[in-house]
């Protein structure tokens, strides 16, 4: 008999137990017993839970997941990190724990960094997160920072936030916070880079906060390049006050399997939001994009472009849902998955959604599998270009214009050259 | 024109809404294997009948209701509904048309479905369903020339088991779902249709459901198979008194199309939606779906939805045959309280199979409507095509629109391509209509028509003047 949860096994208790002794601050207590509580109670979801229809979890119950030892990237950080940039203002973390030797930002007099034991409350105010990733953060989250922007303030340095996984341990479950609190007006680009520079498997299952107060605009960029052992499953929730503007772009071309949930709720009249993905999925790779857009008031607008490439043995997922509450009135949504989909064994599964309890709004949603046109593929090829080349010059192209829409110089300049080892020139 | 103006004069009240007194042969209310049994006995059916009956009901027993669908509705007391219900004057054997009892003809004709007139002057041969039985088909002689088989489910588990059995669960397992169990278990009648090598049925084929008892379930089962280079076109329409207890309905119709073969199904449900304030009504969950078994063979879905309290159903195409063809062309309205969770189903398994889907979905005050889709492409669908539109249409600002599509790719030479909008009337061309001297009322129906357009060309001539009419009837008093 299929079931639709798995209870966890044995090693999870010794593990909630041991991160639940290190010194914490009360919220964040409360909220770990809460969430330990529900995994007991429930386990973890199989495919037969509609939001992991596509991705399945379930083996995770058995693994025996450890806490990472020390490293030695505290002492020196190892050359040629991709997207490290020394005059960002950088914040760190190392296997989950914040590492404030290699932070510049904590020197910055622009902004506030907060360490997550020095938070009186929860700067998360929404009902807690009851989605399994969430829960997995909260129960074995051991550290946390919260960056604060000031009202009016314009950053001419990009936030660097830098998951590095570098424990040589197998299955070390890494469970970083970062919270960013952007006051009124205030201006900013921030860059999420998960990466491993480790090549043992671990999960990382991190936690990101994003609030937009009135007019605030931040321009932000999450980017997975964790290793093939490795499973990562991220949450990301973004609150926006009144006329904020967010721009998102998420890239993923890593990991065995990757999941990210992520939801931007627009809390007051007249917020934007727009959510760009590109992915390029190789060998056995699995992810799984979750969106989840709320228009709660009048006159907000969102826009959605998640693109993606899929090849070789690996499988994508998108499920985008576009919510409109009764009150929202003068909604505009749009929502766009294409995938381009290029070996037998390959998989993809898309499933934009729209839910909406409003009449007056203008919503909107496509989505494409397909592959490279012939026609263009002979273009090229009448032109003296041989026939790989064409193709990695096509499916470049096709992703690539959604780094188009990306603001921030830096992050486009470090997708392009990520985009450039996916696509090789002359390779065949 | 009179009948239309008598239509319109009844504005949105349900028009068959009424009651036909009768004596009933019922059964007690609940279900164990007794009441499959005496089912079966009732109808007189062969061995094999029971058994599929039986096995059904003992995994049907074994399964908990589904709840996944975005419609509510209080858990169902399967125990507290009646599992068969006849006229009295249907007990014995099939009579001819002119021995049927003039109530139920009278209630036919009532209905718009005259069915001795039906007999005289052709053009559509006509089933009429009553409850759980069969009370009488027209056309059969001069269908039976052409080789062709038009008859009750429960004549043709007579007069032709070895089609039956055959055919019988081979699209719809009767272990598939909740809802196939209990229909496998308990199905009482529906149609039957074989139409023979190369024949093309030269007049639609037409079954007509209505449900009159208190309290009972319908659960009909239609089969229709189509031999190599066969046609037929098939049309169904549903009707059921206003109560203001739910009723419901779980119907299986399966379909099965050899190589070259052609199945045109549409629907114009139109079971009683429940009041205003959302009592009663019917609980529409059918199972319909499709095989196109051989090569170049097509299977397409008509459906105009604008009844049923809850519909819950997806009109799907299993396209096995290379080359083969499926369609889905929908018009879902919800008004009042009524929810809909409706769609379909492309599932590519042969090579150059083609699958359009034109879903168009309005609701009105403080209704639910839904469209859920899956498109499905295995590894051996090689440039397999799918095009789908869904566009949804709210009228007032209690009402909502969802939309479901699940998209699944596994071949890398398919293209599938999904389209979905939401909107409200413009009210733009509502200005522009009413600057053109036309009143709301026309101007919204000119405007839903045109949005239909696509679907509603799709029916055949008949149904599309009951399909628009009833919409008609439904929006009114919608906007304004």
């Amino acid at each position: 008999m299929k079931t639709r949860f798995v209870p966890l096994g044995d090693p999870y208790t010794a593990l909630f137990a041991a991160c639940n002794a290190e010194s914490q601050p009360d919220w964040l207590a409360a909220r770990r017993k809460g969430a330990v509580e529900r995994l007991r109670r429930d386990g973890l979801p199989t495919r037969l839970v509609e939001a992991w229809k596509y991705t399945d979890i379930s083996p995770l119950a058995e693994r025996a997941l450890v806490l990472p030892a020390g490293t030695s990237v505290r002492s020196a950080m190892p050359p040629n990190v991709p997207f490290w940039h020394e005059d960002d203002l950088n914040v760190v973390f190392v296997d989950g724990q914040f590492a404030p030797e290699w932070s510049n930002a904590v020197q910055s007099s622009e902004i506030q960094v907060v360490r997550l034991n020095n938070l009186a409350t929860n700067p998360e105010t929404a009902p807690s997160d009851m989605l399994a990733s969430a829960l997995l953060n909260a129960a074995f989250r051991r550290d946390g920072v919260l960056v604060r922007i000031p009202a009016h303030r314009q950053l001419e340095r990009r936030i660097h936030f830098f998951l590095l996984h570098a424990s040589e341990t197998a299955d070390a479950v890494l469970a970083p916070w970062l919270a960013v609190a952007a006051e009124d007006a205030a201006e900013a680009r921030i860059a999420v880079t998960a990466l491993s520079i480790s090549k043992a498997s671990c999960l990382h299952v991190p936690r990101v906060f994003v609030s937009a107060a009135a007019g605030a605009q931040l321009v932000v960029s999450q980017s997975q390049l964790m290793n093939d052992r490795s499973w990562q499953l991220g949450t990301t929730r973004i609150e926006q006050h009144r006329d904020s503007r967010v721009t998102h772009l998420e890239a993923a071309v890593g990991a065995a399997l990757a999941r990210h949930d992520l939801a931007a709720v627009l809390l007051e009249s007249g917020a934007e939001v727009e959510l760009n993905g590109l992915y390029v999925q190789r060998e056995h790779r699995h992810v799984d994009f979750h969106t989840w857009i709320e228009h709660r008031q009048m006159n907000c607008r969102s826009h959605q472009v998640y693109k993606g490439i899929v090849d070789d043995h690996a499988a994508a997922v998108f499920n985008g849902v576009v919510r409109v509450h009764p009150g929202a009135s003068g909604t505009d949504g749009y929502q766009l998955n294409r995938t381009l989909l290029m070996s037998r064994e390959a998989q993809v599964f898309s499933k934009p959604e729209l839910l909406i309890d409003n009449d007056d709004v203008k919503c909107s949603h496509g989505a494409t599998i397909g592959q490279i046109s012939a026609q263009e593929l002979f273009y090229l090829q009448s032109r003296g270009i041989p026939e790989a080349q064409a193709r990695h010059m096509l499916s470049r192209a096709f992703v690539e214009d959604v780094l188009f829409r990306q603001k921030d110089i830096r992050q486009r300049a470090d997708l392009d050259a990520l985009l450039d080892r996916c696509f090789p020139v002359g390779h065949d | 024109m009179m009948q239309i103006e008598q239509l319109q004069r009844r504005g949105r009240e349900y028009k068959f809404g009424f009651e036909t007194k009768i004596e009933q042969d019922t059964f007690p209310k609940g279900l164990n294997e007794d009441v499959v049994r005496a089912i079966s006995k009732r109808k007189g059916e062969p061995d094999f009948l029971l058994d599929f009956r039986l096995k059904a009901y003992a995994w049907w027993k074994e399964q908990s209701a589904p709840t996944w669908a975005a419609v509510e509705f209080p858990p169902i007391d399967f125990q507290d509904i009646r599992y068969f219900s006849a006229p009295k004057s249907m007990a014995g054997a099939p009579r001819s048309l002119d021995e049927i009892d003039p109530k139920l003809l009278s209630t036919f004709n009532r209905l718009g479905i005259p069915l001795q007139e039906h007999e005289r002057l052709g053009g559509v041969a006509v089933d009429a369903v009553f409850d759980s039985v069969s009370v009488g088909t027209t056309h059969q002689k001069m269908l039976a020339e052409h080789g062709i088989i038009f008859c009750s489910f429960s004549e043709a588990a007579r007069l032709h088991p070895e089609l039956v059995q055959k055919y019988l669960g081979c699209v719809v397992p009767p272990t598939d779902n909740f809802y196939a169990a209990l229909n496998s278990a308990v199905f009482s009648d529906g149609s039957f249709v074989y139409i023979p090598k190369g024949v093309k049925c030269p007049v639609d084929l037409s079954t007509y459901f209505r449900i009159n008892a208190e309290g009972t379930g319908q659960f009909e089962r239609t089969l229709i198979i189509a031999e190599a280079g066969a046609e037929v076109s098939y049309v169904e329409g549903c009707t059921a008194p206003s109560r203001s207890k739910n009723q419901l309905h779980a119907a299986i119709v399966e379909l099965i199309a050899f190589d070259d073969a052609r199945i045109k199904y549409a629907t114009v449900q139109n079971w009683y939606g429940g009041d205003e304030q959302g009592r009663g009504g019917i609980y529409n969950f059918v199972i319909k779906r499709g095989r196109c078994e051989g090569a170049r063979s097509k299977i397409s879905w008509t459906q105009v939805e604008a009844g049923a309290t809850i519909t819950w159903k997806y009109p799907s195409v299993i396209l096995k045959g290379d080359d083969s063809v499926g369609e889905f062309y929908s018009v879902a309205l919800t008004n009042n309280h009524m929810q809909a969770d409706t769609g379909t189903k492309m599932i590519h398994i042969g090579k150059n199979t083609r699958s359009t889907i034109v879903a168009k979905g309005i609701a009105c005050d403080q209704s639910k409507n839904s469209y859920r889709g899956l498109v499905r492409m295995t590894p051996g669908a090689e440039n397999a095509r799918n095009y789908s539109q869904c566009d949804s249409m709210l009228v007032g600002d209690a009402c909502s629109a969802n939309t479901f599509p699940y998209l699944e790719v596994r071949n890398p030479t398919a293209i599938v391509e999904h389209e979905a909008t939401t909107s409200r009337l413009s009210a733009d061309q509502l200005f522009y209509l009413q600057s053109r001297g036309l009143d709301t009322e026309g101007a919204v129906s000119l405007l839903v028509n045109g949005f239909c357009k696509d679907v509603f060309k799709m029916l055949p001539l008949e149904f599309l003047v009951e399909a628009v009419n009833m919409l008609e009837m439904k929006l009114e008093h919608s906007v304004g």
